[in-house]
């Protein structure tokens, strides 16, 4: 009984990938996406980067289905022999290790500009870490829980920001339709993938759940509350600030909070306070991705405490974090990331379901 | 010598008297009273004094053993037999037992029982006549509730047993008692309802009573950190509770309880967030009532973590989120204030929190005036001595009275403590401070659990069944079954008919 209680249900899961995916890449791809394309055409881009990521969810929910009970590098070694596991493993460590830190550095980033200007990056960066590490050091179903405490919050609060702005939306801002030629809405695409990493996460939740053969359609509720939220968001961005305004701001989606009043002045500066509780998601992301470079680092070492892991990977994930020097060397490790991203992320679960299906490989079930 | 002969009685009564004479160090109230019963019997009652019922004792033991003629009923048995004729023949004494070692022996004398030894006998009757000094049933001190029944325990657990059986008729109630404390040797029971109650929890609840290795528990406060899951929180792992009705419910939605003698306080796991905002009254009244005053004490228990960090972040922080008029108004009544917000708050949430320890060690009518003119005339004249804003004050007062409309007491402490970190990350960090603090204690509550049962629960895991009843009190005819986070035997608590 005790172990059937700390498994997780589908829903969870699903709490998982959306709570992973909404980040920083929401606040800041509007900007990217609104450079390339005419009024909402980038949605597109959002759903074709969806359906990408879809199609990887599926490969990561199937595989774990599939060796029930094992983790990535169990499996992974069974697959593609030991040396290529081995690099996969340790490839997927380093990302979300950096991952991780690009994440503590935007919220000191955004802090920085939209909560006070006198507190050092390095500070704000540091607490931020030592939450997450606090987050790491309990059990890891309390950290699924986490999404399932926050992600509610979350939404509620961006709908509350979409409601409210409704009325100031310009029509006009969202034509015309359709005019973006094919090129930059596949560049749209690449921009918007920023939106979508860290989904590689579910490779380590899954085996947390009661259900495994239950992951892929949970993983699919979970990208699709995601792709709405993020279409609707664009639309809004795109309608209240215009693709000229949201092309000059560094945070559309903060920007549109800011341009938000409700009725009766009761709150100022909104997007304070938005951005605040849009820390929790992060946090939540970060947390994950911390907890899922520290799993896949067991899983190859084998042995040792959280609290050593902690201790030896809380110090590297806070220096990398202050290695960009400014915001511009900050965007340039969020496209690293997804260039990352892009082949340990989306192709290798993909090559890995291929080649494992190919060879017939199965998990054994009572290992 | 061996245990085993150690323990063993005495044929001889003079020897057995002697030995229990040197084993309690011949106190003076040690009553050993000697009589004889035909036909020449040497017979003696030993208990001590003050523990015992006097007139129950001699009413039912002392005067029918010494009218009753041993060498009438049966001349021809021998003296082993004595206390059987007894114990059939002429005792009128409900509770009345065999006891054939020495140490039990003397555990109940020390209990308030009195024992009969005979002459010729390695064996003694025990009588539970345990009376002495106890209080009578009082209306609770620390819950009182305004529709509720106005029982409340004693520190006599008999009393409070009967108070709970009184409730519930079931003969699956089960009271599973044993003595606790090397020296102390208290009565504790755990209650709970077979078939009911998850058997599981009842097991691992009573493998951690028996690891309780201590002189005296000192009561349920002290068992309750025994037994509870992690000692590293400020929140309280378990429920205590003064009103058998607050048990009674409890064990009826598939909880366990504990109850301590010499303490009026019962004790009842698994505890979950959610039964810190329940009070008995909830359902004694009309559900919208009951659901209204809930999500009152929801926000009781924010305003009492958070509004004095609200406070001094938006002071010192983001002045800009204030709506200006009001911003005018506090940035006016802070005026000539030399201290920053921060130092401000912990100035006077330590003084408010001083009062009420005050408070409490004050005989009771004088309590109440220290809360009055201590709160008034240092408030009042904090502000007009410039060191604190009136806003301040106000604040603080909210937030005490906050603090004081939560059901349980150690809970309210608990929120009380950590508003103090929260104060200090506002006062460093902001905004950002108070999230990243609603962070740490979110993380914290999800990783605790109270007997294996998440702490957060129902919200996360999420259990919707159980919100019917979490902050919602749905209307009484629609609670069918039982929470189903604690895994009840039964479910199911109307049945169709």
């Amino acid at each position: 009984m005790q172990s059937e209680k700390n498994k997780a249900t589908e829903i969870e899961i699903t709490f998982t990938l959306a709570s992973m995916l909404i980040g920083i890449g929401v606040l800041a791809a509007p900007r990217l996406l609104a450079m390339h394309s005419e009024g909402i055409d980038a949605c597109i881009s959002i759903i074709l980067a969806a359906l990408l990521t879809a199609i990887s969810c599926w490969c990561i929910a199937k595989l774990a289905a599939r060796f029930p009970g094992m983790n990535f590098y169990e499996y992974s070694r069974t697959i593609v022999t030991q040396p290529i596991a081995l690099i996969l493993v340790i490839a997927m460590t380093l990302f979300m290790m950096l991952f991780a830190a690009y994440e503590a550095r935007a919220i000191a980033v955004i802090s920085r500009q939209y909560l006070f200007d006198h507190t050092p990056v390095e500070v704000i960066a540091l607490t931020f870490l030592m939450i997450v590490s606090y987050a790491v050091l309990g059990s890891r179903i309390a950290i699924i829980r986490l999404n399932l405490m926050f992600l509610p919050i979350v939404v509620c609060t961006i709908l509350f920001i979409l409601a409210f702005s409704s009325n100031i939306i310009e029509i006009n801002n969202l034509k015309p339709f359709l005019v973006t030629p094919w090129q930059d809405i596949m560049k749209g695409m690449k921009d918007s993938l920023l939106m979508f990493i860290g989904f590689s996460v579910l490779l380590s939740y899954i085996s947390l759940m009661k259900r495994p053969e239950k992951a892929p359609s949970a993983a699919m509720y979970g990208l699709l509350i995601i792709v709405v939220l993020y279409v609707v968001v664009y639309i809004v961005v795109i309608g209240v600030l215009s693709n000229m305004g949201t092309e000059h701001v560094l945070f559309p989606t903060l920007e549109l909070a800011k341009e938000v009043r409700i009725p009766g002045d009761y709150f100022e500066r909104l997007e304070s306070l938005f951005f605040v509780i849009f820390i929790m998601t992060i946090f939540n992301s970060a947390t994950m991705a911390y907890d899922t470079a520290m799993l896949s680092l067991h899983s190859v070492i084998g042995k040792g405490k959280k609290i050593h892991y902690v201790f030896w990977l809380s110090p590297i994930i806070f220096l990398t974090a202050l290695f960009p020097q400014d915001v511009v060397e900050l965007w340039e490790l969020g496209e690293l990331l997804v260039l990352i991203s892009l082949f340990l992320g989306y192709s290798a679960p993909v090559v890995l379901l291929f080649i494992a299906t190919v060879r017939g490989l199965k998990g054994d079930v009572n290992g | 010598m061996t245990t085993l002969s150690h323990s063993e009685m005495n044929t001889s009564l003079a020897e057995n008297l002697t030995r229990i004479r040197t084993t309690l160090g011949n106190p003076n109230d040690l009553i050993i009273r000697e009589f004889t019963i035909r036909p020449g019997i040497r017979c003696s009652l030993v208990c001590i004094a003050g523990m015992i019922d006097k007139d129950l004792l001699h009413r039912d033991v002392l005067q029918r053993v010494m009218a009753f003629d041993f060498s009438e009923s049966e001349p021809q048995a021998d003296r082993g037999s004595v206390l059987q004729l007894l114990y059939s023949d002429a005792l009128s004494f409900q509770d009345v037992r065999m006891v054939t070692a020495f140490d039990p022996l003397i555990e109940a004398v020390l209990s308030g029982k009195s024992v009969l030894l005979i002459d010729g006998s390695a064996r003694a009757l025990e009588f539970g006549s345990q009376g002495g000094p106890s209080r009578g049933i009082e209306e609770p001190q620390t819950e009182s509730t305004v529709r509720g029944p106005r029982d409340g325990f004693t520190e006599n657990i008999l009393t409070n047993k009967t108070l709970i059986r009184y409730r519930i008729k079931d003969p699956k109630l089960r009271f599973d008692s044993f003595d606790i404390g090397e020296r102390s040797k208290r009565q504790m029971c755990v209650i709970y309802i077979e078939g009911l109650t998850n058997p599981d929890l009842v097991v691992e609840a009573k493998r951690r009573l028996q690891t309780i290795e201590v002189d005296d528990p000192e009561g349920s406060g002290s068992i309750e950190q025994w037994i509870a899951d992690e000692f590293l929180t400020p929140f309280p792992l378990s429920l205590e509770t003064e009103r058998p009705d607050k048990i009674t419910r409890a064990l009826m939605q598939g909880q366990a309880a504990l109850l301590v003698d010499g303490t009026p306080f019962g004790i009842i796991f698994p505890v979950t967030l959610k039964h810190f905002i329940h009070s008995p009254e909830d359902f004694y009244q009309n559900w919208m009532v009951a659901t209204l005053l809930r999500i009152l004490r929801v926000v009781a228990i924010f305003a009492t973590m958070f509004l004095p960090a609200l406070y001094i972040a938006l002071v010192e922080y983001h002045q800009g989120m204030i709506p200006s008029k009001l911003a005018f108004s506090i940035a006016g009544s802070r005026e000539g204030v030399p201290f920053p917000a921060v130092i401000e708050a912990l100035l006077m949430e330590g003084t408010l929190e001083l009062l009420r320890e005050a408070g409490i060690r004050l005989p009771k009518p004088i309590g109440q005036t220290i809360g009055i003119v201590g709160g008034l005339v240092i408030g009042e004249a904090a502000v007009s001595a410039g060191i604190v804003s009136p806003v301040m004050v106000i604040v603080v007062a909210i937030t005490a009275v906050s603090s004081f409309a939560l059901p349980s007491y150690t809970f309210s402490i608990s929120i009380r403590i950590i508003r103090f970190f929260v104060m200090l990350a506002a006062g460093i960090f902001g905004l950002y401070g108070i999230i990243l603090a609603y962070i740490a204690i979110s993380i914290h509550i999800v990783n605790l659990q109270s007997f294996g049962v998440p702490y957060a629960s129902p919200w996360v895991p999420l259990i919707l069944e159980d919100w019917k009843d979490l902050i919602l009190r749905a209307p009484v005819t629609f609670l069918r079954k039982r929470p189903k986070l604690l895994h009840a035997g039964d479910q199911v608590r109307m049945r169709k008919k």
